[in-house]
């Protein structure tokens, strides 16, 4: 094994010669543990391991925050991480008891050096191994302790696959510091034209980072692990003494794909500028329940809160036992029948919808998708198209490489996340698609909209165009005169999948929008830029108002326009 | 051009150096004038200020991390934090009325940092300044209605001094750093650590072994309702390096070495360094197939560092004046003044203005605390006798006025806290004398053995009501000395735990050989950098009890 592990690595090593040496010291030192751990690690009356896997997360990472046109602070630095994961027992049954996907991990020496890559394996390993062998120990005799089906019996615990050797390139970066920092100062500077906005910030966060992943099985894989994002944020307080905060962020995969200057000066300008005349709209004087159209990225929620969950479309087998951490956090909720997974071949959208996983798609309408992936975080390669919707119709979960009854291979999707002290993966899509059958255009929807409202004999429909916390921008439509009024303070009841089973209108033009499943994954989602529904509920937020600070705001007390 | 401006600028400077503040810094000018405007605005409303002040605190940090011979880290990183004090009511009474911090905190966390942007951008720090006085303005009022209704229902604490006092108004001037003092040699200290941190890679069952190195520029300003102005200029370099064994029995073994000087030129050569990790390296293999040490009590003698943390927990901490303001504290010393506290022929000071002692740059240096005040040195024992505590603004029945030892970290209120902690014997005895003098106690007592304390890694002590006013110092290095000749034995596995009132009754000689431990110190008001020195000492009686282990086997692989 050791041998054709070698003999492959030549051929995963790409041209460049200073990454050549610094990839081949760590797939070495990466190998040589995992295998000497494998054959060798063994404390008298424990089983060795039958599985090792060792990642190495590896890149640099630069955060720049600003406010006014001036630096608050610059974080650069190199970053290195290593974790174990770590299995005794046949794959029948192994010692993993709350299948979280997390690795043991520690931080790494920033230089490349094989004797202290190995060197920190090496004692990591050890823990997770006399940890595994006492998960083993409680799990096999609390399984003994259960009345298991002969199909939970016949369940393993870990799918078998075939190991890869893949190397795949990520995007190049800039990161240039001090032209960045130039850059966010600029963007943070429109800010001084706003004297009503205060804590306002402008953020920039480069992450340039790559996987290493070796297991025991033979697989060698480096994958990039790529993401950006600018935002900016900022307070408000309204006249009857509301504080309203509100940001974005735009997502890439590079620095590089970021839009040119004047594009995102435009951008910050015009959310400076929403958030002031928000701050000046009437308060939403009603109770409503009827048609709402949303708008642009306000759809995105729909998709991503009820289907990118654990009760959606991402497979996560139960905790073996209550007491690991899984089972302290979510209890019976992971492994719930509630979850789609259980409503395969059962209608959970409406019938014009469709949603694929498309992960090596890259980019789509002139978007850089930052969810594309070629190899998951088990070194499986996920298929180019995979259907998990048809037409409404519940069809396939994501999934690693841990089965459940009802999904029980890997569909290629254990994810890396990105985060800085630990080395953590889930099960998280790439690209997400959701296709529709038909459609409208955004005239139609609107006319529609208003044809619903007269049949439900109201005065008004509501078009929603922003929704961030309490920061929800929404229209109230005239629907005799088509007006349209900005109102603020509304409170919009979530969109549940069952509303999504009848939708009373959707368009035919789709967006694409990045954005990080559970905070840390990358993933993309391409989707239709409208969706009317036709009861929803949206009321007056209840807030607290405090008095005027007497304390004037130092740009309006200097009479900045 | 440029060559010849700098020149002029560095002949300015040092033609004037007593020009007024507002000429030669602006962030001081800025300071100034957002709290003039503060205190005006606010002095209208129906909770006005009587006393505010500004704290402004800019760090640039650089750190050097390897192991095993490896660069582990290598950053740098600026920040610059802000932190307004209100005080609503009177001297008398006010919103700090047994309270340290002017934000809300928790048993989880304390304030959090707010750093404002750097440079000079006025429009950005103002605006920064303004939303976080804003806060604690918000928070001053609603905690002095709080405090002033917990009058009205709850007991009333014993010390009935006022809640803030007055001091000198001050102005202090260092000019900011210059680009020599704030140069770091980062290459050359990588190359260092990584040579020193290599050593550990000879003995195969060392598990960890590191060396570090930060050096660190701190200029911190100061200015308040009163009229003071400062602007005062700390550097601090320090090199910290740990190895780790692991005993069949699980139990974790590190021994460290630290180093400390204002700058990092001033650092030991790398032949007194390479020789200390060897000697530690020595050590730590002995140590591990040391016995464990049962639970005892018995005479001990305490080498310098071990007993300047003894006395730091022990003593220090309960000499620090504004805890014995709160009813919930211990108060072990606050009734004692006048009292004989330590044998007669020991004496105890806290010297913040003490840069260096016998060749040592003292961590603990500072020219005015963070209330303002000039640090003063405070004679605490004088000939065994308890004399003062370590004040601040904040003044007890006994002392009304500061001695300028109010600290804090960024974030925090001040509180009494101390610097350069120096313990000091009129008698001294050499080592042979101090070493017969722990045999003949421990003869006396009938014990095989007496134990020598050589290193420790730190210690914490508790001095609230609510659970055993106890201190625990956690020693590294222990040997046990025999009465009967034998030599020397290194044992482990032990804490040196009690309670303060019992030891400092039990304290019989000191060495003529003084020691200075560096360390950082955190309580109510954040992490301070402190010293404690001290003599070697004779103890008459210590507890020891066994130290927590971990249950985890060395590896059970040979180390790669």
């Amino acid at each position: 094994m050791k041998k054709y592990l070698l003999s492959l690595l030549t051929l995963l090593l790409g041209a460049n010669l200073y990454a050549q040496s610094n990839d081949e010291i760590i797939f070495k030192a990466m190998q040589d543990e995992a295998m000497r751990s494998l054959n060798e690690l063994q404390v008298e009356n424990v089983q060795k391991p039958s599985f090792v896997s060792y990642a190495l997360f590896d890149g640099r990472t630069l955060n720049i925050q600003s406010s006014l046109g001036a630096t608050i602070q610059i974080d650069e630095r190199p970053l290195r991480n290593h974790g174990v994961q770590l299995l005794i027992g046949d794959y029948s049954c192994t010692s993993d008891c709350d299948y979280n996907g997390r690795y043991l991990s520690n931080k790494s020496a920033v230089e490349t050096d094989y004797g202290q890559i190995r060197r920190e394996l090496w004692f990591t390993t050890d823990l997770l191994y006399k940890n595994k062998s006492t998960d083993l120990a409680g799990k096999t005799s609390l399984r003994k302790q259960r009345i298991m089906s002969p199909e939970e019996a016949a369940l393993p615990d870990f799918v078998t696959i075939e190991p890869i050797v893949k190397s795949v390139e990520g995007y190049e970066f800039d990161m240039n510091r001090t032209e960045w920092e130039k850059k966010v100062n600029e963007l943070s500077a429109i800010f001084q034209n706003y004297p009503k906005l205060y804590d306002s910030k402008v953020e920039l966060d480069i992450n340039d980072f790559n996987y290493y992943l070796v297991t025991s099985e033979g697989t060698v894989v480096k994958q990039p692990m790529n993401v950006a994002f600018i935002g900016a944020s900022a307070s408000v307080r309204t006249e009857e003494g509301t504080e309203y905060t509100d940001q974005f962020r735009l997502y890439v995969p590079t620095d590089l794909a970021f839009p040119s200057m004047d594009e995102l000066k435009k951008k910050v300008d015009e959310f400076a500028k929403n958030l002031t005349a928000f701050a000046e709209a009437p308060v939403i004087d009603e109770f409503y329940s009827g048609p709402v159209l949303f708008l642009d990225e306000t759809v995105m929620p729909m998709f991503t809160k009820n289907l990118l969950t654990s009760e959606g479309l991402l497979t996560q087998r139960k905790a073996e036992d209550i007491n690991s951490m899984i089972g302290l956090f979510w209890g019976d909720m992971a492994g719930s029948k509630k979850t789609l997974e259980y409503r395969i071949g059962q209608r959970v959208l409406d019938s014009r919808l469709t949603v694929k996983h498309t992960p090596f798609l890259k980019e789509y309408d002139g978007v850089k998708l930052m969810g594309h992936y070629e190899v998951d975080a088990e070194g499986v390669v996920p298929a180019e198209e995979l259907v998990l919707i048809d037409t409404g119709i519940m069809c396939t979960m994501l999934n690693g490489r841990i089965p459940t009854l009802k999904s029980p291979n890997t569909t290629g999707s254990q994810r890396f996340a990105i985060d800085e002290d630990v080395i953590a993966t889930s099960v998280a899509p790439g690209v997400l698609r959701v296709d529709v059958n038909g459609g409208q255009t955004r005239e139609e929807l609107e006319a529609q909209l208003i044809k619903l409202a007269k049949a439900d004999n109201m005065k008004y429909a509501y078009i929603v165009t922003r929704m961030n916390g309490n920061i929800n921008l929404l229209y109230k439509v005239d629907v005799n005169t088509g007006e349209k009024t900005l109102v603020r303070k509304a409170d919009i009841t979530p969109v549940s999948l069952g509303q999504l089973k009848k939708i009373a209108g959707i368009s035919n033009h789709a967006i694409a929008s990045n954005f990080m499943v559970k905070g840390a994954i990358p993933a993309s989602i391409i989707y239709p830029d409208a969706i009317l529904l036709e009861n929803v509920e949206i009321s007056e937020f209840d807030t607290t108002q405090d008095k005027v600070s007497p304390l004037q705001n130092p740009l309006e007390r200097d009479g900045a326009n | 051009m440029r060559t010849k401006f700098l020149c002029l600028a560095v002949l300015l400077g040092s033609l004037l150096p007593f020009a007024p503040a507002s000429a030669q810094d602006p962030m001081l000018d800025l300071l100034r004038d957002e709290l003039k405007y503060d205190m005006e605005q606010l002095s209208k409303t129906e909770n006005p200020p009587y006393y505010m002040n500004f704290r402004v605190i800019e760090t640039s940090q650089n750190v050097v991390r390897a192991t095993f011979g490896t660069l582990q880290e290598s950053t740098f990183k600026e920040a610059r934090s802000f932190i307004p004090q209100i005080r609503l009511g009177s001297y008398d009474f006010d919103n700090f009325h047994g309270m340290v911090n002017g934000v809300p905190t928790s048993w989880f966390s304390g304030p959090s940092t707010v750093y404002i942007p750097m440079g000079n951008n006025e429009k950005a720090l103002r605006q920064a300044m303004w939303s976080e006085v804003n806060n604690r303005y918000k928070f001053a009022i609603e905690q002095y209605e709080r405090l002033k209704a917990a009058e009205k229902v709850y007991t009333k604490t014993d010390d009935k001094a006022p809640d803030f006092s007055d001091a000198k108004v001050e102005k202090y001037f260092d000019q900011p750093f210059t680009q020599e003092e704030l140069a770091f040699d980062r290459q050359k200290f990588e190359e260092k650590l990584k040579k020193y941190s290599a050593l550990f890679l000879k003995n195969p069952h060392i598990i960890t072994g590191e060396a570090s190195m930060s050096y660190v520029c701190t200029r911190k300003y100061f200015v308040s309702s009163e009229g003071a102005e400062i602007a005062e200029n700390n550097r601090s370099a320090r090199i910290f390096i740990t190895g780790m064994m692991k005993t069949d029995d699980g139990m974790e073994l590190p021994l460290n070495l630290s180093y400390f000087a204002f700058d990092p030129d001033d650092m030991p050569s790398d032949e007194k360094i390479i020789a200390d990790v060897e000697h530690l390296i020595a050590t730590l293999d002995k140590m591990r197939t040391a016995p464990i040490v049962e639970p005892y009590t018995g005479p001990a003698m305490l080498a310098g560092e071990a007993s300047g943390v003894f006395f730091h927990e022990i003593f220090g901490h309960r000499t620090e004046a504004q805890r014995m303001k709160n009813d919930s504290d211990g108060q072990t010393f606050k009734k004692m003044i006048g009292q004989q506290v330590l044998p007669k022929h020991f004496s105890a000071y806290d010297d913040p203005t003490l840069k260096n002692f016998e060749g040592q740059d003292m961590n603990g240096y500072y020219v005015f605390d963070d209330q303002g005040v000039r640090g003063q040195r405070v004679e605490i024992v004088d000939n065994g006798t308890l004399k003062g505590f370590l004040t601040t603004r904040v003044p007890t029945d006994e002392f009304n006025q500061s001695n300028g030892h109010a600290r804090a970290s960024a974030a925090y209120d001040p509180a009494s806290r101390q610097s350069n902690l120096l313990i000091t014997t009129d008698k001294p005895k050499t080592m042979e004398q101090l070493r017969k003098i722990l045999i003949k106690e421990a003869k006396a007592q009938k014990k095989e053995y007496a134990y020598y304390f050589v290193n420790v890694n730190g210690g914490y002590t508790q001095t609230g009501r609510t659970s055993p006013n106890a201190f625990n110092v956690t020693p590294l290095e222990v040997y046990r000395i025999y009465v009967d000749g034998r030599p020397d034995e290194l044992v482990r596995g032990v804490d040196l735990i009690g309670t303060p009132l019992s030891m400092f009754s039990s304290i019989i000689e000191g060495s003529d050989k003084t020691s200075v431990f560096t360390g950082i110190c955190g309580a109510e008001s954040g992490w301070v950098p402190v010293t404690a020195s001290s003599p070697d000492i004779v103890v008459k009686k210590v507890e020891m009890q066994r130290k927590s282990k971990s249950m985890q086997t060395p590896p059970a692989l040979p180390r790669p």
